[in-house]
């Protein structure tokens, strides 16, 4: 490719894109507003509600979960600085060299969070490096966008908006709809630039997508069975915080949707029946907290359970 | 060879996953008993 490329200044180009991109320059220019100091609104929050007070197993709990959400943001912030690296168009440019400061404000205050919690954080799962690392390792943008800005972004927003809601501890609590108004302008990266990607996408190269997803997911769902008992040691239902995370998707998808309403090709999660499939999927396999299960689901989720941890033992393997 | 063994892995679990999903499927269609709630684009 030919640099400098000279056509970002040809003012035909900069009307179109303009009139494509607009949104997109906006989330750069929101993120520079709503930007917050991590280290004083961590410092004021620990002032305000006097440290953090936890029993020690609630304190457990909170460091296998938010070890996940750690080495999530460290991810996240060497991905979003692939994306600016490698997007051309300046619009979507500017919006992931801004979720690349987010980023870095979101691990380094966490780590400071979790450095004040004083417990040990353990190692990743074996699920959840499976999918970091392929999203690192991948030079597909597209990948990238979808399995990152798409997926694992969705998931964070709905397990911050959860965790605060659960009012589980207060500084954490009143942390988290800052990172959550975050995570939702990154979703907006993926949703706002991903379908000029997408409409470019072959049947094979589209099958391929559709199969990422399906092992990101799948792989999600294993990691969540996993750390079952920390979310219900938390009082986080894993049905509730699911049923959330569809409802958030339906709304991605529909932002994604072309003016006569056709879903872009290469993406799953947006079929009518696949959504079907998932609404079963969360009942069966995340039943809601205290409800009354029969026994052959009691029998069939406590193998799942146990089959988990086989699954993450035989990830750690290649970790 | 490292990306190959997870994903074998992945698939694995895939299938097991669905398989699961099958039984626990059928086991509600005939003997019943799970809570099924209503799709969660229509729930609050």
């Amino acid at each position: 490719m030919a640099w400098p490329p000279y056509h970002l200044m040809a003012r035909d180009y900069l009307a179109e894109a303009k009139r494509k991109y607009e949104r997109l320059e906006r989330l750069y220019h929101v993120g520079h507003k709503q930007a917050w100091d991590g280290k004083q609104l961590l410092g004021d929050l620990l002032k305000k509600h006097g440290g953090i007070r936890l029993a020690p197993e609630k304190k457990k709990a909170l460091a296998e979960i938010f070890s996940t959400i750690l080495w999530g943001e460290l991810a996240a912030w060497s991905i979003s600085a692939d994306l600016a690296l490698q997007i051309e168009d300046t619009e979507a440019k500017m919006a992931a060299t801004s979720q690349v400061f987010d980023e870095a404000r979101h691990f380094y205050t966490l780590r400071d969070y979790l450095l004040a919690l004083d417990v040990e954080i353990p190692p990743l799962d074996g699920y959840t490096h499976t999918v970091l690392v392929e999203l690192l390792d991948t030079h597909r943008l597209v990948d990238k966008l979808l399995g990152m800005q798409l997926i694992v972004e969705s998931v964070a927003v709905t397990l911050f908006k959860t965790v605060a809601m659960a009012r589980v501890e207060p500084v954490l609590s009143d942390l988290m709809p800052y990172f959550e108004r975050d995570e939702a302008r990154h979703v907006g990266l993926g949703v706002l630039y991903l379908p000029k990607l997408l409409a470019t996408l072959g049947p094979i190269e589209a099958a391929r997508l559709k199969v990422m997803q399906l092992k990101i997911v799948t792989l999600i769902g294993w990691g969540t069975h996993l750390k079952k008992p920390y979310f219900e040691e938390l009082g986080i239902d894993n049905n509730d915080s699911f049923r959330r995370g569809m409802r958030l998707n339906r709304e991605v998808m529909d932002g994604m949707r072309s003016a006569d309403r056709e879903e872009p090709p290469g993406v799953l999660l947006g079929s009518a029946q696949a959504m079907r499939l998932n609404d079963w999927a969360i009942d069966l396999f995340f039943p809601r907290i205290g409800a009354e299960l029969p026994a052959w689901q009691r029998a069939i989720v406590g193998v799942v359970d146990g089959l988990s941890k086989v699954g993450d033992r035989a990830l750690r393997l290649a970790a | 060879m490292r990306s190959i063994y997870r994903n074998v892995v992945a698939a694995g679990m895939f299938l097991v996953r669905m398989l699961m999903l099958g039984l626990m499927a059928l086991l509600q269609l005939t003997v019943g008993g799970a809570e099924i709630r209503p799709p969660a684009g229509t729930t609050a």
